[in-house]
This record gives structure tokens, sequence and C-alpha cells, in this order.
């Protein structure tokens, strides 16, 4: 499966669906892929998954205006997107959920994995955290959600020149930072 | 697949999230409901408004549902949705005999705090399964002082009370090092147990003039337990399940029974390890939406490769699942 099938609009626009089972079906194809998409945002899993939880409650309460999978889908994104940058901006909201995360609450320990796998992860979240917001969040939807840039300009409500601009800076930026990472051969 | 698609593919396959689906219906249905009688007083508001300028002042204070309803409705929800999750260690029976299983529940935030930690600690259990070596007022506080986490035990409980073992002395003092070292987000930080300042020299017969460090998860952990589901979580559809063990090969084995003790859903989790400590499991989705609604038993186990036939048999942890 691809990223884009993760998150992509996976059944055609139906109409007069109730609030309640849009959100359940929402939920049952989306919540897993953009609480992933939340962490490469974020990097702290509790966050992350706080911030599509609230997303989806407010998406809830738009639906009337939505009323569709693919206008909800877009709204979804680009709520996750920008509740996860206003939390990155209240660093105490982030700190809280590490605190609460604690040393017993993750989700997986390090050992769980292969050290080189486990290290690699690591590597890829700090320098996705090391990068300015924007370049971040343009990487993230192009790479990880594979959108277009038309789509990428639309859900951060920048131009698509300054999606051009994030894209190029970014990965440049990226890649020196995964340097090490890009050249294992494995990738 | 580009380079750095895979890459940031990686980082997140691993993420399991928690299945917040109940949850999420509730707020749902706790909002629509809001915005129901937000539409209902929004002129009564405005008449408010009009006489006067301290419209928020005056609903903050009000006690009547309206305080829930209109500029305060964002703060108060958000404060209650950010009490944080504390890991708080009780004492529960095994084959190895008496082990600490974690619980999570929420308590006062922002963050987890080692003080708060232990008042929650001396409250029950929410799984009866569960039971505590402290009453409550025996542990009288604790801070973080110099990267020490200083705890204020009550002077008296020097020996081991009546019924104690040595052992039971030294997991007592081991359920209060892991709850406080939890909620301080630091397994390494050293524990004095102190009163009136001083460090005490013995808890429950136990040498204390000195610092303690957590104790070998494999010596003092139950070697299967849940972390979610917390106890008569309720669920509709599916839920998934989560927890450490330290289990033979790293299987997990787990059921759900029925109210009346039928098998009706099994399998078994894999864990990465198993030798050193414990490791995480999860279930992944169980899907309960065809069975009838009621309380249903969630049972984690270590395998036992033997039958029962060699040593001393499965550690089982169980919550309690209400089916809607």
């Amino acid at each position: 499966m691809t990223a884009r099938s993760l998150l992509a609009t996976s059944r055609p626009l139906e109409v007069d669906l109730d609030a309640d089972t849009a959100l359940e079906q929402l939920y049952a194809a989306h919540w897993r892929g953009l609480v992933r998409l939340a962490v490469l945002l974020l990097r702290d899993r509790g966050a992350a998954e706080e911030v599509v939880q609230d997303s989806f409650v407010a998406m809830h309460g738009r639906w009337r205006s939505l009323h569709d999978h693919d206008k909800a889908l877009a709204y979804l994104r680009r709520t996750v997107v920008n509740r996860s940058r206003s939390a990155l901006r209240h660093r105490g909201v982030v700190e809280r959920y590490v605190a609460r995360q604690g040393p017993a609450l993750t989700l997986a320990d390090p050992a769980d994995t292969p050290a080189l796998v486990s290290d690699r992860r690591s590597a890829v979240l700090d320098a996705l955290r090391a990068l300015p917001t924007r370049q971040r969040e343009v990487l993230v939807l192009r790479h990880y959600l594979d959108l277009s840039e038309t789509e990428i300009a639309e859900t951060l409500g920048i131009s698509r020149g300054s999606v051009k601009a994030h894209a190029s800076r970014g990965s440049a930026a990226l890649r020196g930072l995964l340097a090490d990472q890009l050249h294992e051969g494995e990738i | 697949m580009d380079d750095l698609a895979t890459l940031m593919r990686e980082a997140v396959e691993d993420v399991e999230p928690s299945d917040r689906r109940a949850e999420l219906r509730e707020r749902v249905a706790a909002a629509s409901k809001r915005r129901r009688v937000r539409y209902g007083v929004t002129v009564g508001l405005l008449a408010a408004a009009a006489v006067t300028t301290g419209v928020a002042v005056a609903v903050h204070q009000s006690d009547g549902p309206e305080a829930q309803v209109s500029h305060g409705t964002h703060a108060i929800d958000r404060s209650r949705d950010q009490r944080p999750a504390y890991a708080l260690y009780y004492v529960g029976d095994t084959p190895q005999g008496p082990r600490l299983f974690r619980e999570f529940r929420t308590g006062p935030g922002p963050g987890t705090t080692p003080g708060a930690a232990l008042d929650l600690l001396q409250a029950d259990p929410d799984d009866p399964d569960y039971a505590s070596y402290w009453s409550p007022g025996q542990l009288l506080g604790a801070e973080l002082v110099d990267d020490v986490i200083e705890v204020d035990v009550d002077p008296s409980l020097a020996q081991l009370s009546a019924g104690m073992s040595v052992a039971d002395g030294e997991l007592a003092l081991q359920q209060v090092v892991y709850t406080v070292q939890a909620a301080a987000g630091d397994a390494q930080l050293p524990v004095q147990f102190v009163h009136d300042g001083n460090p005490v020299a013995e808890v429950f017969g136990q040498p204390t003039s000195e610092p303690l460090t957590s104790a070998p998860q494999l010596d003092v952990l139950a070697l299967a337990s849940i972390s979610d589901p917390t106890e008569r979580r309720v669920v509709v559809d599916s839920f998934s399940a989560r927890g450490r063990a330290s289990s033979f090969e790293g299987n997990v084995p787990w059921e759900l029974r029925a109210p009346d003790g039928s098998l009706v859903r099994s399998g078994t989790s894999q864990t990465y390890g198993w030798e050193d400590h414990l490791y995480p499991w999860a279930t992944g989705p169980i899907d309960v939406s065809d069975l009838e609604p009621g309380d249903y038993t969630f049972a984690v186990m270590t395998d036992d490769p033997s039958g029962g036939e060699e040593g001393a048999g499965p550690t089982v942890d169980t919550r309690t699942v209400v089916i809607k």
C-alpha cells in the first residue's frame, strides 16, 4: 500500500451522510494515518493522538458545511497540521504529554526494534523537528502524504510558489541532516 | 517511492495509536448537546452583555449549566482533556508471589508530579484484583530536590507491619519508587525516604538512610500486564489492547471471555524480546461488533509451553471490558 492510499480519499462522494456516520467512517479509514501524520509533525505520540482526536471533534461540528468525504478529509488534514503547529508553538502542551507518557508509557521501547531501524526512526523524527515549521509541513505533506503542490498549497493556505520554495529548501536541509541514513544503502 | 518518503514511512510505521473511538463518540455527543444549548442561550447572553462589560467573568463565576456553554467552554474542556495519566504501581498475585502491576489513572496536571502520584496511589486501585501496601496518610508527600525524589513518609512505619514478610517490605518500597519515578518521567532518579526533611533510617524494616533505586523489572514487576484498556472501559464495535510482558519466546496469549465465562475471542501477541525486561505487546483491533452487550473479561498471560507441568504457571492480568 502506498502512502497515498493510506490517506487518500477512498470512497466516492456520498450525500445524506449524517455527521455521526461520517465520523465513524472517517475514523475507521484515517485515524491511524492521521496520527502518524501528526507524529511526523510533532514527534510526540501522545500529543499526536490528542491533536487528531480534537480534529475529528472539530470536523464533526462542521459536518453540515463539509458534507462529503473529500472535503471532510481535506479539513481533517488541514486541522491536524494547524493544530500540530499550534501545539508546537505552545511547547508546554507537548511537554505535558511527554511527561504524561513518562518512561513507562512509551508505546514501543527502543529495545523493541532492531537498533538500526530504531536509530533511523529517531534520526528522521529529530531531523524533521530541526526544520523550520513550514518546511517540515510541506515536506511531510509532499513525501508522506504524496500530495500535489496545489493540494499542499490549499492545505496550508499558502501560494504554490511558497510551497515550491519551502520544498526545495526543506529537501536540501533534510537530506543534509539525514545524509548518514540516506547512504546506508538500505534505502 | 522516493527516499525521503521511505524514511518517513518507516519512521512512523510502528505507531499504532490507541483506540479512542468510544471517547470520541462521547466528546462529539457532548459537543452537539452544548451547541444546541448554546444557540438557546445566545439571546440571554447578548442581553447580559448589554448590562455588563465582563461577560466572560460573569460566566466563569456562574454555577449554572450556562457556565459550560459560552466563553468558558473551550478552557473548561481543555483543562479536563489535559489531565495527565499517572502510572501507578499496585500489588497483585502472580506465580512468583506478589508483584507490581501498573494501572493508569488521570490526575492533576498539567504535568505528572511525584506528589500527586502518591496521593493517587493511596486511593484504591480501579482493578479489584490489585491492592496497595500503603494506607491513606502514610505517604505524606514527594518532591524532586536536586535530582533526588524525596518521599515524606510516616516515621512510625520503620518496622514491618503485622503479616508482612521481608519480601513484602521490599516490594512496598519498590511500589513507591516505581510510581514516583514514572511521575517524574525518569526511571533513573534515586528516591530518598525522608521525614521533616531528614532521611529516615528504616521503612518497613528495610534500610532507607541512602537513596533507593528501582529494582530490575523482572524481579519486581508482574511478567504480563495490561496498560489499555483500563478497568471497565466502554467499547463499541472494536477495541485494541496493549501492555507489557516478558513471556517465553515473546509469545503473549490473550483471551476475551463473555459474562458467562465462555471464551469468545483469543489470540497471541508477539514481543520482540523477553529475556531482560518487559517488552510492549499489542493485540491490534479486536472486533466485538457481533457480541451481546455486557461485562466481558479481557485477560493476557505469559506463555506456558509446558501446559502447567513445569514451572510456576502463567502470570495473568485481567480487565473488565464493558461492551455496548
